[in-house]
Formats: C-alpha cells, structure tokens, sequence
C-alpha cells in the first residue's frame, strides 16, 4: 500500500477523531439522533477538514512556520504561536464560504444542514486535524489525504452511532438511559471496537 | 521588534483579507436584490433576500395569524407558496406539516426565508381583512378568579359573520399596568391575595399581538365576545416573572376602551356530518365550544350534542346557568360540568373528577363511542389526558377535533 493510502486508513480508523481521540463529541452525540442529519454531518466534516488542513499547512509554511521568512532574510523570526488564532479564522472562513456555495448552488443540502454548518467553525476535531498536521510535520499531499481520512472517519462514526440509536427505538430502556445516557454507552462500545484497528496498526 | 510587528501584520492581513473576500463572494453569489412576492395574484409586494415571508406580509398589512410569534410551532401561519424563490421546508417545518401539506407547497410563513420571487397564496378573507380594525369595549366582566369576559363592539362596516370555532388577534399597545390597581370583584379577592396576584406588575414596550377564541352567541351579532384566561406566573413566582402581556393588557380594559382586532381566521370548526357531537372544554376553552354548540343549536340540528366541561371547583365554572337553561329548552343537548377538587362550600351534587374521568364513565356506557365526533378545547393536560380516554374508548383520530391554543 501506497503511503498516502496507508495515511487515508489509518486517520479512518486508528486514529479515528470521536472514537479513539474522543474529538468533536459534541457535535458527534448531538446529531446522530437520525442517520440523516448523521450522514450530511459526516459529509460536511469531511467536506471541511479536507479543505481546512491543507489551507492551514500552506498558512503554516509560508507564513507561520519558524524559517518561513528565511527568504526576506530574518531567518531567526518564529511565528508559530500565532498558529491557533490563525487557523481557527481559517476555519471560520472556509465554514462560511462553504455556506455561501451551497446556499447558492446546493439550497436543498444547505436547508437540511441548517445550522449545524455555522457551528462546525467551532469544533475542536476541525480545529484538531489542523493541529495535528503541525505537530506530525505533514506535507500539503499529505494534509489533504490526513484532512480527508479523518473526516471520512468521523462520518463513518457518527452514521453508525445514527443508525444504531434510530434501531434503538425499539429498544425498552430504562428511562434514566433513554436518549444521551445510551448515546455514550454505544460510543464507548463502539470505541473498544476501535480500539482493534490500533492493536493491528500496532502489530504490523 | 520584528517578531511582533510582522507577527501583528500577518494576522491582520489574514483575518481582513479573508473577510474581504468573503464579502466579495457574498456579493457575487448571494446578491441582495429586490425580491417581487406576488400575494393571490392581485398583490405585489417588495422583498429583500433573506426576509422572512411573514415580515414581509405583515409589513403589508396582510395579517397572516401567528401566535407563537414566528417560532414556528403554532402552524397557524400557513400559506401555499410556488416558485424558486421560497427554497426547501426547514427542520421545523416537518414537525408541523404533514407531508400531504409539503405536496401541496404550504409552508410555514415564519419559516420561509426568501431568496428569490415567489407566489403566495393566502385565504381570500385575510386579505380583505387587511390588518387591525380599532373597535370598541362594551363591556367586560370576571367570570372565574383567573377569567374575564370581554365583550366588543365591531365597526359596522366590519363583516360580522364568523364561523364558530374562529379566532380573532388582539394587538396590545405598549403600556405598563400594575396589578394593585385592577378591579376585582370581591368574590375573586380573596383568591388574588392568597395567591400574591395582587403584587403582579407588567410592561410591554412594543405592540404584541395574540390570538383568541369567539365565544359569541348567534345573539351577539355585530359583537366579539371574548374569555381571556390571565396568563400569571407560575405559582411562587409572582414577584420575578412578570405574567402574560397581551391577557393582562385585555384585564385592564374598560367598557369604552379601544381594542385592535384583526380576523376572523380558523380551521377549529364543526363537521357538516350527521354525527353526535361531544365537546370536552376547561379552562377558557369554553370559548370556540360556546361558540359552536349555541350556533348548532340556533341552526335547529337534530345531532346529538353533550358538553364535559371541567373546572377546579364551583368558583372556576362560567355559563353554567345558560348551559343548564340550553339542555332544558333543548332535548338534544346534554351538559356535563365536572369539578376536580370541590370546594366544601359548593356544595356540589354534580360529576366530581377530572373531566377525563367523567367522559370515560359517561361514554364508556353509550353504545357506540366510536360514531361520535369530539371537539376538545382547553389546557394542554387536559387535551392529552381526554386524547388518552378517547383511545381507550376506540376513537379514531379521524373523529377528534382539538384546538389546544398552540401549546
Ligand atoms: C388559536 C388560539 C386561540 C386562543 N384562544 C384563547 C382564548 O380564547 N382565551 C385565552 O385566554 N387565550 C387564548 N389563546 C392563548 C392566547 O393567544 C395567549 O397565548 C395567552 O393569552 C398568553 O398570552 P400573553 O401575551 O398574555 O402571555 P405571554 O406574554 O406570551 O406570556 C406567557 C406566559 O409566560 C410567562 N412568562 C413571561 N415572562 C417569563 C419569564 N421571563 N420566565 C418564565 N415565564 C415567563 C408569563 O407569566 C405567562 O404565563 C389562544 C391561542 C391560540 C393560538
Ligand atoms: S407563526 Fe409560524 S408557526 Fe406560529
């Protein structure tokens, strides 16, 4: 396998954000109460985090990184502090243009999402997969392929999550469990079943 | 020096630059044009991108009921909008309409943003309504410690004909009211001061406008009459929570006082069919059920009519004596008034009991509840509580009619 492939599965499924790093929680136990709004939340996330982390890699690079004024001949300066306010307006930006696009050409999707879109701005499994491609040193090919995986990991997790809570309507709870109790129940069972794809990752 | 100087530029370039841009796109992909919203094919009216279509009618003057003030859970603003122009049904929508509703393209106005020319739709009588007409007070009485009766002139050249079950809106103006200056019949003090009513104040700095039922008689043509419950604040919270704008407003009018109207609207009626009728009411739901069992019974039907009505004890029961007076002039008419908690005073010889309870054992007895048509107006618990007995009993849905005040 390619190394770029290799990359795509495992920000899938090793490090898979709501289920093994436990990001964007929130948002993951919020809207899986239908597989629908599930999906187009999984689509939105992966729709974001594939344009946000290779935008921020090249911010980062050309602007933040600590040689990237090397060239203009002020090699000692280091910008990269300003990392987390300068990403999370990225982030905002692209939220906000991505809302424009659909608003524009996608109305049905854009009225499905309502405002599920503006809150992504701030999710910290968005802000995260950025963070994560700094601290791993990703090339931009690699932060497109990481930005991509992770997403498609999260809407592979919160379509599951979806799927089982609407079966669940047949379930007989007990009251205390109905709704968010089993919600964080199932995710962490679902996190042990995880958890199997880094003892593979691990044992290769 | 360098390091923050260049550090400060950096993102003051990035941020502004990406708004910039942002506007600039925004511009290009979503331009604020002038909308045309066309109102039954007779009217044009003029929209900005984005407006709500309810703003837009009732900037119009095209009074379009909406009781809960726009969240979307009244449904009372419905309307058949076509055209591009008024997108896809929003998440809150689908609670409220059903899907034979979205087929035919009603919307919720309060929902509907618009983004592009549209045509509405709208009952004809809405838009000959045009908005309020200022009447006049003619007279107002309490009728229980919570309820009053608030009788009004309409204008002559108002049309007076309603179909019972209708609601009218009251617009409020700003005021402030303090309830200490209320006049309340000696009979209901005591209850006022028990329950710390008399300390209430309210203050409204804007018009608010509400909907409430007709309880007119075919006797009062050419006047609404009106039962307005006060909405006070829930019990030992007299002090903080102010009570209900609109209910306190109409508690302080006075006979001659002006009051804006606007209406009749309603889809609350009664069934051109031959069934026997039941009417489950409480509280100020007596008000569409007055309406409708006088205007049966004026009509001469020969359908079966019985009235549960329910209250707390005999303090809180209205229109008794008229009830009793109808069932005696009439064989076909049967009232039932049951009373929950008794006061040992009242000495009360009728149903005792919830309401649901009464019409359980009344009903439980006929020989086929299942035939009957039931109207039900009242509080919330109630309407679910008598929704629960008429399963039991082996009702379809298809017979029950409710009004619940857009609870
Ligand atoms: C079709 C229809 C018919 C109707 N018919 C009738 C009728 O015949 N008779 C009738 O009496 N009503 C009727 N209603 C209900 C009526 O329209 C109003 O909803 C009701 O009178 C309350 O309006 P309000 O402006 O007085 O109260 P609001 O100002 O809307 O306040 C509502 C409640 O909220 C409480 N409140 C206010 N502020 C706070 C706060 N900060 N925290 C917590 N609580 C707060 C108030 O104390 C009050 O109890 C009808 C409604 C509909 C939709
Ligand atoms: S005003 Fe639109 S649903 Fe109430």
């Amino acid at each position: 396998m390619t190394g770029l492939g290799a990359l795509f599965l495992s920000a899938a499924f090793v490090d898979n954000m709501p289920l093994t790093l436990f990001l964007g929680l929130c948002t993951f136990l919020a809207l899986s109460r239908s597989p629908e709004a599930a999906l187009g939340l999984g689509v939105a996330m992966t729709g974001v985090l594939g344009v946000t982390v290779p935008l921020n890699h090249l911010v980062y690079t050309y602007l933040l990184a600590p040689d990237a004024w090397a060239w203009a001949g002020l090699p000692e300066i280091d910008l990269s502090y300003l990392s987390l306010i300068a990403f999370i307006g990225v982030i905002a930006a692209s939220v906000q243009l991505l809302e424009m696009l659909l608003d524009r050409f996608l109305p049905a999707i854009h009225a499905a999402f309502g405002v599920f879109l503006p809150l992504l701005t701030v999710q910290c499994a968005i802000l995260a997969g950025s963070l994560f491609m700094v601290e791993r040193s990703y090339t931009l090919a690699q932060s497109a392929v990481f930005g991509l995986g992770s997403g498609a990991g999260f809407a592979l997790a919160v379509a599951m999550l979806g799927s089982i809570r609407t079966r669940l309507a047949y379930a007989d709870l007990p009251a205390g469990l109905r709704g968010l109790g089993i919600a964080f129940v199932l995710t962490g069972l679902m996190s042990l079943g995880f958890a199997a794809f880094a003892q593979m990752a691990a044992a290769e | 020096m360098m390091e923050v100087l260049l550090g400060s530029a950096v993102i003051v370039v990035l941020v502004v630059g990406m708004s910039a841009g942002l506007l600039l796109l925004r511009r290009r992909l979503l331009p604020d044009t002038g909308l045309d919203v066309s109102v039954n094919d007779a009217v044009h009216l003029a929209a900005r991108r984005g407006a709500t279509l309810l703003g837009v009618l009732h900037d119009a003057g095209i009074g379009i009921p909406a009781a809960c003030g726009g969240s979307g859970t009244c449904g009372l603003c419905r309307v058949t909008v076509t055209g591009a122009g008024a997108g896809t049904p929003q998440a809150t929508e689908r609670g409220v309409l059903s899907a034979s509703d979205r087929r035919a393209h009603v919307r919720l106005a309060c929902q509907t943003r618009l983004r592009g020319d549209c045509a509405v739709r709208v009952p004809d009588d809405i838009l000959s309504a045009g908005g309020g007409v200022v009447c006049t007070v003619a007279s107002t009485r309490m009728l229980a410690p919570l309820i009053r009766e608030i009788v009004v002139d309409l204008p002559q050249e108002h049309p007076t004909e309603f179909r019972a079950g209708d609601f009218m809106q009251v617009t409020a103006p700003p005021y402030r009211l303090d309830f200490r200056s209320l006049d309340v019949p000696t009979a209901f003090a005591d209850a006022w001061e028990i329950s710390g009513w008399r300390e209430m104040r309210v203050a409204s700095d804007a018009e608010v406008t509400r909907a409430y039922s007709l309880a007119s008689r075919p006797e009062d043509a050419g006047r609404a009459v009106f039962n307005i419950r006060l909405a006070v604040p829930p019990a030992g919270r007299e002090d903080t929570v102010p009570p209900g704008i609109v209910s306190s407003w109409l508690f302080s009018l006075k006979a001659g006082d002006a009051i804006t109207l606007s209406g009749p609207f309603g889809d609350f009626h009664v069934q051109p069919t031959g069934r026997d009728m039941v009417f489950v009411g409480g509280g100020v739901g007596m008000a569409p059920l007055r309406a409708m069992i006088h205007q049966e019974l004026g009509h001469g039907t020969q359908r079966h009519i019985r009235y549960f009505y329910g209250a707390r004890s005999a303090a809180d029961l209205f229109y008794s004596d008229e009830f009793t007076a109808l069932s005696t002039r009439h064989d076909n008419f049967g009232w039932t008034p049951a009373l929950s908690e008794p006061a040992p005073g009242d000495r009360w010889h009728g149903a005792t009991g919830f309401v649901h309870e009464v019409l359980w054992a009344e009903m439980s007895r006929h020989p086929a509840p299942e035939e009957c048509e039931y109207y039900l107006c009242g509080p919330p618990v109630m309407i679910s509580a008598v929704l629960a007995t008429l399963e039991r009993l082996g009702v379809e849905p298809l017979f029950i009619f409710y009004d619940d005040f857009g609870a």
